[in-house]
């Protein structure tokens, strides 16, 4: 048995088709589910302690358990309601890249975890909603779902049973808040992506008011192993108290940036070690654990293992695990003005905080960064930190958005003040 | 109700509102932006964060926005600790980052809601260093301006225009701070209820074109509340009036009628009584002549029977003094004998069945529309409609414990929780479109099906002639049998009585009390004069004969409509005699015109489609020799020693006589006496600076007898009295219509109060089938049979003399089936022409046309054409060119009268007819 459940079909250059796929060990996972009730499906995914690896970390059992099964689940006429079944693969993160891999390398790998996860919701329809510039992965996508509907692992009745699924391949239209499940929800509707109120929760009224689960495509890849090997095997794979494997990656100025499948836990040190360290002359002075929307940690955080609880405790975000690296000859205002501004561009306009406020932070660090900064300007972007923090904005953009400049205000206040000093950028920026 | 804590007070308030809802109910100066009471909440601005509480011991608490928040019982809540006030401050300066705070050049300026919550929050200073976003304004018709770089991005005008009007050409582009409300290109707004933009932007992005043509502030008008003019809904609305000149129409909130909102014919076609056709002196033969005349005296006590003609366009007190005067014998209350007809079984289908109201229309959780236009005969009825198309996905949401005021949950479901909404006829438009069940059919199919619908649903309901019931008709019956609160409209649309008498079966053989009815009738007063004839009446076809057997003076109300004119230039042959009381010059010929005030000049009533009595106030003086109609009626009736009239002096005393014949007014016309409430605001500006360049006298402020209002600063003030209406709505620190929550609870509850006022139709509880008449069978010989359709813009003939309604007016059209299109070789957008009329009719082509028939539209002030037609051909070059130059033509008078129009207002700004500043005569 393997210890790498996400990366074992892996083949970047030339993956796996379906008979590949299968002749080693592929789809057995979906046929065990399918010989199960949905509902034990759901507990098996449940026992495995599997978290969603969109970044937020939620049980994805959990998440499944809102979705109303059998007698709760029918129109007023009595006929079945239709459900959905989404997978997030609009990877947009900056400094994430694992989804993509996954989709490129292991194609089936994914469309089986899709069916078995709507096989346990009872969904009879399910889209992947990818990102539009994945153009590979949406090649070899459709390659795979023409593949498995032509062998009968798609369509009507499969396997013999009373299960049918119907599998399509959605491009978005590309913003960063289809990332956000209910803004994909309305842009696979055909709708502004906007982010939806919660409640109703998309479990209960999602796509086109159905109930609907959107799961992240690492999410959904790690099924097809825990349906043909078990909870028990899954969650023992780490030693940690989050279950399983985990795509982590870096990207920076490292020797070796990538991607690497290791148990939930590891250490960025052993991640950054993997990537052969920094590039020579340059030293680490900050990460971002997954992705751009979590806080800044320091060098003295890398031994802290990489699991949401750990990291959370550090004052950061486990994210999506894709760590951004930043080094000493990098100015971290000139990092951080490029992200705010990344996340300014790809405010969807909504609600005020994140739409006016951000650009806000950007022309603030903007001037910081020209030498043109004040001290009212330090002060002001501390307040437009509150200003955008959870709970003030309508979804979760903005308040992601704003973590890397909270923890950079603290970890990097030098740096700025010299800004103001100086009036210019101590590093030549 | 719900006991919840604010600021450590508690506060009972009602179950399953919000907890925006329940703060402004408690009158608390909460701000707020995206939430509108009719629309729902969207979280979107942030706006009205209030801080939650755990419990007592709980001081941190957890920011929320107190519209996606409802209330539950002990909830405890703070607004004012400074967490959310400093947040709220927040708000205002970030959405204000690409604000150009050019309020003094803003017609918003002063009733602006982004002004009251900025000021509301303690906003003050601007923390934005950076450089402002421009965006380029559009070109959106000749009702609305368009000024983006004030937007602040609420989303409101989308989500009314789109999500609760229905508009398909206005909506939210791009994303983050470059959010961009507006159509794809330039161009005028498609929908007919654009011009409620105006007050759902919250500050100066959509403007009243119009209005800014000729502009004052808000603080600086007089306002009066009034009823609009335009359909039968009857429409609350505040006129607004300054140096003389009413400048325009805001919505003046009725729970039952208008709601928010109103449709542009009624906000922009009040314009009429600015319009220069209006007529301002006493005219004989097109000369201005005075009333001493000698020839003026003789025409006005001439000998004879006096003949009088009733209007649906005057108010019940005209046509009760015109009733009065000539004896209800000869009192004519229609144009033509169909007309005459169509209003006795009106009114018969009035006493046995209470129309519901708007409101009530809103909660039907099925709706049959019967050979009715309504989207364009009442255009505010079919929007109301269009709310009630939402209560199933309103209860969906709420199946799933989401409140149905968190909008955008509501419209997600929308598309698999449709009402059934059923049309019936050959009526095209916004309605149709959404319609789940939908039967093609002309006036009379259309009849005979509805009766037999009631047929269907009970078996004594009498059948018409024919029997083959279509599978539509059948699926509504099914419809209609299993719904709660089955809606039935009908109306004079189809200019056909088997309609009206079918939808009343309908009602009867539905026996369910729950059930609603609404028929629309034509004009706004159509069912005062219905009230009017109750007293008696001399048929519409007795007036020609009577002219020619006897010798014969006419005496006619009023109206605008072309078959009006017509029939006038008929009757005027068998008379020398003909006396007009007008207010808009029309057509010359040899009669006596008295001029009259318009409705924003005088008091009066009116009665809706209910029959709901409502009164409206003047916002400014009768120009010139304008008197009200009932005023020269109760004159003359002094000059020829008519006793009932001998002794009446004001309105008041014929509201008495009135009030003895149909008692059920009384109430109404009682009920607004004791103090009178203020035209004016408190702010009122340059009261006695206005006029100084023409006379250093302040004048005594207008007012009519024992009328309830005072033009003038002094009197009751919004709010101070329950039983006034509101002049205009101001309330300390809410200067925008926002304030209404003031004067009322912000939340309407799961059951609707029930509708105030008096209905002047007595409601007889017995009720009868109506049978199928055999002439209701005759079919036209005619190769098409006509079916006349009606335009927002364009039927009104009121309307059509105000400008902006007539830059609106589409010309003549035909509709026809494809395959006749095809047979005929014509193709849409071709000018054709029908038999030897002399309209150049555009054709359109649609599958929702009934076999042998057409569809027609010919504007109000075109002749109209008769039942049928054997020839559809293409219009030769030379009439379309002919029509080219003759639409030019009209254009350039048009363009050229709005310029005139607009430097004689401008000049009376800076010169007020002293005759008129002093009112009376």
């Amino acid at each position: 048995m393997t210890n790498r459940p996400l990366t074992e079909h892996l083949d970047r250059s030339n993956p796996q088709d379906i008979k590949a796929y299968q002749s080693s060990g592929g789809y057995q996972g979906f046929k065990n589910a399918l010989a199960m009730e949905p509902q034990a499906v759901q507990q098996q995914v449940s026992d495995s302690k599997l978290k969603g690896r969109g970044g937020a970390g939620f049980m994805t059992g959990m998440k499944w358990s809102f979705v109303p099964m059998g007698d709760k689940a029918l129109n007023q006429d009595g006929t079945p309601q239709q459900k959905y079944l989404v997978c997030n693969a609009d990877e947009m993160e900056p400094g994430t890249f694992k989804d993509r891999l996954l989709m490129e390398g292991a194609p089936h790998l994914l469309i089986e975890g899709m069916m078995i996860a709507a096989y346990a919701i009872g969904a009879s329809v399910a889209y992947i909603f990818l990102r539009g510039e994945y153009r590979l992965c949406a090649t070899r996508l459709q390659q795979a779902i023409d593949e498995a509907t032509k062998s009968g692992l798609l369509g009507k009745n499969i396997n013999g049973s009373d299960y049918s699924l119907s599998l399509h391949l959605h491009l978005s239209a590309g913003r960063y808040i289809c990332g956000e499940e209910t803004a994909l929800i309305n842009a696979l509707e055909g709708r502004r992506a906007n982010p939806r109120a919660k409640p109703p929760f998309p479990q209960v009224m999602g796509l086109f008011g159905r109930p609907t689960i959107v799961n992240n495509c690492e999410t959904l890849c790690n099924l097809p192993s825990i349906l043909n090997h078990g909870a028990q095997w899954y969650s023992e794979l780490a030693n940690s108290p989050d279950a399983g494997t985990k795509i982590y990656g870096v990207s920076g100025r490292v020797k070796n940036a990538g991607l690497w499948e290791l148990p939930m836990g590891a250490t960025a040190q052993q991640i950054l070690d993997l990537a052969n360290g920094m590039q020579d002359g340059l030293k680490l002075k900050g990460w971002l654990p997954g992705g751009a929307s979590t806080d800044f940690l320091l060098p003295e955080h890398l031994d802290i293992p990489m699991e949401y609880d750990a990291i959370a405790k550090a004052g950061s975000r486990l994210g999506t695990g894709g760590i951004i690296a930043l080094d000493d000859h990098h100015c971290p205002v000139g990092m951080i003005l490029n992200l705010l501004q990344f996340f300014a561009q790809e405010s969807c306009g909504w609600c005020t905080p994140c739409r006016d406020g951000l650009p806000w932070a950007v022309e603030i660090l903007s001037r910081i960064e020209a030498g043109k900064g004040s001290q009212d300007d330090i002060d002001q972007l501390l307040k437009m930190c509150g200003f955008m923090w959870i709970g003030k904005t309508f979804c979760a953009l903005a308040p992601g958005a704003v973590e890397p400049l909270r923890s950079g205000l603290t970890y990097f206040a030098d740096e700025f003040q010299q800004h103001i000093d100086h009036k210019g950028c101590p590093y030549g920026h | 109700m719900a006991n919840i804590i604010i600021d450590n007070q508690q506060y009972e308030v009602a179950d399953g509102q919000n907890l925006l809802q329940a703060c402004l109910s408690l009158k608390k100066d909460l701000p707020y932006f995206c939430w509108h009471p009719a629309m729902g909440s969207v979280g979107a601005c942030r706006q009205c964060a209030m801080t939650q509480y755990h419990d007592e011991n709980d001081t941190r608490g957890r920011l929320i926005v107190a519209c996606m928040t409802p209330v539950t019982d002990g909830m405890r809540v703070s607004m004012e600790q400074p967490q959310e006030t400093e947040f709220r401050e927040q708000v205002i300066d970030a959405l204000m980052t690409h604000h150009p705070h050019d309020c003094p050049v803003c017609a918003e300026g002063g009733e602006c809601h982004l002004q009251d919550m900025t000021v509301m929050t303690g906003h003050y200073k601007r923390g934005f260093k950076g450089k402002k976003t421009t965006f380029q304004n559009q070109q959106l018709g000749p009702l609305i301006k368009h000024e983006m770089n004030r937007c602040i991005t609420c989303y409101r005008c989308e989500r009314f225009y789109k999500d609760y009007a229905g508009g398909t050409d206005l909506a939210a582009q791009s994303s983050r701070n470059k959010v961009y409300f507006g159509r794809q290109c330039d161009g005028t707004l498609e929908s007919e209820f654009a011009g409620n933009l105006v007050e759902v932007c919250p500050t100066g992005v959509f403007t009243d074109k119009p209005f800014g043509d000729h502009y004052s502030r808000k603080w600086d008008m007089q306002a009066a509340p009034s009823v609009c003019q335009h359909c039968s809904t009857g429409c609350n609305v505040t006129l607004s009036e300054r140096y003389g000149s009413v400048r325009r129409v805001t919505n003046r909130f009725n729970d039952h009628l208008n709601g928010y909102f109103l449709c542009d014919r009624g906000r922009f076609g009040f314009d009429f009584v600015n319009s220069e056709q209006r007529q301002q002196h006493i005219s004989l033969g097109g000369q201005s002549v005075n009333w001493s005349d000698a020839e003026v005296q003789q025409r006005l006590k001439a000998k004879g029977t006096w003949v009088g003609i009733g209007s649906s366009q005057a108010s019940l007190e005209d046509n009760f003094a015109l009733q009065l005067l000539v004896g209800a014998e000869n009192f004519c209350v229609a144009d033509d004998p169909q007309s005459e007809h169509l209003l006795e079984l009106h009114m018969a289908i009035l006493q046995q069945w209470p129309q519901a109201s708007l409101a009530q229309m809103e909660q039907a959780d099925a709706i049959v529309i019967i050979g009715e236009d309504i989207n364009n005969s009442a255009p505010r009825i079919g929007l109301a409609i269009r709310q009630a198309l939402l209560n199933n996905a309103k209860q969906q949401v709420k199946n799933v414990g989401v409140p149905e005021w968190q909008d955008s949950a509501v419209r997600q479901v929308l598309p698999h929780n449709k009402v059934p909404l059923a049309v019936v006829g050959y009526q095209q438009g916004a309605l149709a479109e959404q319609a789940t069940i939908r039967l093609v059919a002309d006036d009379k199919q259309t009849a005979e099906q509805a009766f037999l619908l009631a047929n269907l649903l009970c078996e004594k309901s009498p059948k018409p002639r024919v029997s083959k019931v279509h599978s539509q008709i059948e699926e509504i019956a099914e419809v209609l049998k299993t719904a709660k609160r089955p809606l039935i409209v009908g109306g004079w649309s189809a200019n056909n009585s088997a309609v009206l008498s079918a939808v009343a079966n309908i009602c009867k053989a539905l026996a369910n009390p729950q059930g609603m009815l609404c028929i629309a009738p034509p004009a706004a007063n159509t069912v005062g004069l219905g009230l009017l004839m109750q007293a008696g009446y001399l048929a519409n076809e007795a007036v020609e004969s009577k002219l020619k057997s006897e010798e014969c003076n006419l005496l006619v109300l009023d109206h605008t409509s072309d078959s009006r004119q017509q029939w006038l230039q008929t009757l005027s042959k068998q008379t020398n005699n003909v006396v007009c009381l007008q207010q808009l010059a029309q057509g010359e010929n040899n009669s006596l015109s008295l001029p009259i005030s318009s409705f924003s000049e005088c008091s009066g009533s009116q009665l809706n489609y209910q029959g709901l009595i409502q009164s409206y106030s003047p916002a400014s003086k009768p120009a010139g020799q304008c008197r009200p109609a009932w005023q020269w009626l109760v004159d003359l009736g002094k000059l020829q020693n008519i006793a009932e009239l001998a002794s009446v002096e004001h309105l008041g005393q014929l509201h008495l006589m009135m009030s003895k014949l149909f008692p059920t007014l009384a109430e109404h016309f009682t009920e607004l006496s004791g103090r009178q409430f203020a035209m004016q605001s408190p702010r009122y500006s340059g009261r006695t600076a206005m006029l100084a360049n023409q006379t250093v006298h302040e004048p005594k402020p207008f007012s009519e007898a024992g009328a309830p209002y005072k033009q003038s600063m002094e009197g009751l003030l919004p709010g101070q009295n329950d039983q006034h209406p509101l002049a205009y709505s101001w309330s300390p620190g809410w200067n925008s219509n926002q304030s209404n929550h003031k004067f009322r609870d912000e939340f309407r509850g799961p059951e609707l109060k029930s509708q105030q006022g008096i209905f002047a139709v007595p409601n007889h509880p017995e009720c009868f089938w109506f049978k199928w008449q055999a002439s209701w069978s005759a079919n036209t010989k005619a190769n098409y049979k006509i079916l006349a359709v009606e335009e927002v813009f364009g039927s009104d003939s009121l309307a059509e003399f105000a400008g902006a309604i007539q830059q609106l007016s589409k010309s003549a059209y035909v509709v026809v089936l494809p395959k006749v299109a095809s047979s005929l070789n014509i193709e849409a957008g071709q000018w054709v022409t029908l038999d030897d009329h002399p309209t150049l009719f555009a054709v359109k082509i649609s599958d929702h046309v009934p076999a042998k028939s057409i569809l027609l539209y010919s504007p109000a002030h075109e002749a109209a054409i008769s039942d049928g037609c054997d020839e559809i051909k293409v219009a030769s070059k030379q009439k379309i060119s002919a029509l080219h130059k003759r639409q030019q033509a009209q254009q350039d008078v048009q363009s050229q009268q709005k310029q005139l129009h607009k430097q004689r207002l401008l000049d009376q700004d800076q010169h007020i007819p002293i005759q008129f500043i002093e009112g009376a005569m």
